[in-house]
């Protein structure tokens, strides 16, 4: 479950796989890199766009910083 | 199946340095002497994690009035919930917020009465507006979720762009630019404080404009009069479906507002659980569903919508906690709402100056005939 002021998403599968590697200390392309090894069998620009997307999303309702 | 509440709302107390002539709060506030104690608020928090609330927020009155603060923050932590402070600020040194920040507070939530401090000052009925400044840069420099709260009404809509220029230069993470809802002290001094037409239409404008300008930046939130709306609000999402408030001695209530409503007992989590307050308690019970609502309500397509609206509302403006909302265009009563808008909107409605005064007791002085200041509970 992802708590942020006035409301909760819950996150599951790769959405919450993303989140975990958010620590305030990995950049953006160290988070893709690993996520990228981990999900071998994906196309890596695939991943890297799908990444992007979610935390940019996340971004716009000021749920996640970077 | 009956879901888990989602957010408990604790009004730690009622004591409060400002006077907000838009206060919500009930005209008849809890004794500082009734006030739960440390030990009673944490035992509340973890029973509430337990019944699968992710929420607190801890307002009041000011939350900052209590000298416990850091332990009940503590508390709630250790509990697993995510804390919200709703404050005024003032009470909170450099130094407190630090210890509030470390004890695990989640998100500050500051309200601001106004960008101008003469303005601020006089909605506020206290000197508060250069130590809000002072303290959001502070806050600025903690890992907390930082929201800039404003409440807006006739006499500052006129200039909203200022406002959220002001609040833009504070660097919130979200700001919420609330209409005030009339009940308590609001609804006491409504004459002054409802908005004209063309004042929300252009309000409206204004806030459409600065969430696209700030999309990404700032997350604005904004509540609408109800008053102007077709269709009521669904109050606290429905009754006894989201939310549980506690006041400062212990009493569990639906909202805010519901002490008001004759004939309804509320329990106090010192006698029941609050698993047997939110399953089992009359109070809680009275209004959920829809067994309780009358026509137009129960056949309307919205009923799952709105709930029927506000039933404290329903009280106030008709005496008849089962009335369909009169904010609602349907409401059999709404003509009541549609006589303020149409004294408000005839005419020259009056904006006032704001007054300077020595004290709360010279300001009262001054403007006896505008408004009355809430008062803090002995």
């Amino acid at each position: 479950m992802l708590l942020f002021p006035e409301g909760a998403m819950r996150v599951q599968g790769t959405g919450r796989k993303i989140l975990e590697h958010c620590d305030g200390q990995r950049t953006f392309r160290e988070i893709v890199d690993e996520l990228q090894k981990h999900y071998t069998a994906s196309d890596p620009e695939l991943i890297r766009d799908d990444v992007a997307k979610f935390l940019e999303g996340l971004q716009q309702k000021r749920i996640v910083d970077y | 199946m009956l879901p888990n509440p989602l957010a408990l709302i604790a009004e730690i107390t009622h004591r409060c340095p400002l006077h907000c002539v838009y206060c919500s709060n009930p005209l008849q506030m809890a004794s500082a002497k009734s006030e739960f104690s440390t030990e009673e608020w944490i035992r509340v928090f973890e029973q509430a994690a337990k019944l699968g609330v992710l929420h607190l927020h801890l307002t009041g009155g000011e939350p900052l009035a209590r000298t416990d603060l850091t332990e009940l923050i503590a508390g709630a932590h250790a509990a697993g919930l995510y804390i919200n402070l709703i404050t005024s600020g003032i009470g909170l040194s450099e130094a407190r917020l630090a210890a509030l920040v470390e004890a695990g507070l989640d998100h500050i939530q500051l309200s601001f009465q106004d960008s101008r401090e003469d303005a601020a000052n006089w909605i506020a009925g206290a000197r508060a507006h250069a130590h809000k400044i002072e303290l959001a840069r502070a806050i600025r420099k903690h890992r907390v979720a930082f929201t800039v709260n404003l409440v807006v009404h006739r006499q500052n809509l006129d200039h909203l762009e200022e406002m959220i220029s002001f609040i833009e230069q504070l660097q919130p993470d979200r700001m919420e630019i609330a209409h005030a809802q009339y009940y308590g002290w609001a609804l006491k001094n409504r004459r002054m404080l409802i908005p004209t037409r063309e004042q929300l239409d252009r309000a409206m404008k204004t806030v459409a404009e600065a969430e696209k300008r700030l999309a990404g930046k700032i997350r604005i939130d904004s509540v609408v009069p109800d008053y102007y709306a077709r269709y009521p609000k669904a109050c606290m999402g429905g009754w006894g479906r989201r939310l549980i408030l506690i006041e400062p001695s212990g009493k569990a209530l639906p909202c805010h507002a519901a002490g008001i409503i004759p004939g309804l007992e509320f329990d106090n989590v010192r006698d029941r659980s609050l698993e047997w307050i939110w399953r089992e308690s009359p109070a809680f019970r009275r209004f959920r569903g829809e067994e309780w609502m009358p026509e137009p309500c129960r056949s309307c397509e919205r009923r799952t919508e709105d709930f029927g609206g506000c039933r404290c509302q329903a009280f106030l403006l008709t005496a008849d906690a089962n009335a369909t909302d009169p904010a609602c265009s349907l409401a059999p009563a709404h003509h009541v709402v549609e006589s303020v808008l149409l004294e408000v909107n005839s005419g020259a409605p009056a904006i006032s100056q704001p007054v300077r005064a020595s004290s709360l007791h010279d300001l009262q002085a001054q403007t006896a005939d505008v408004w009355s200041y809430r008062m803090s509970p002995e």
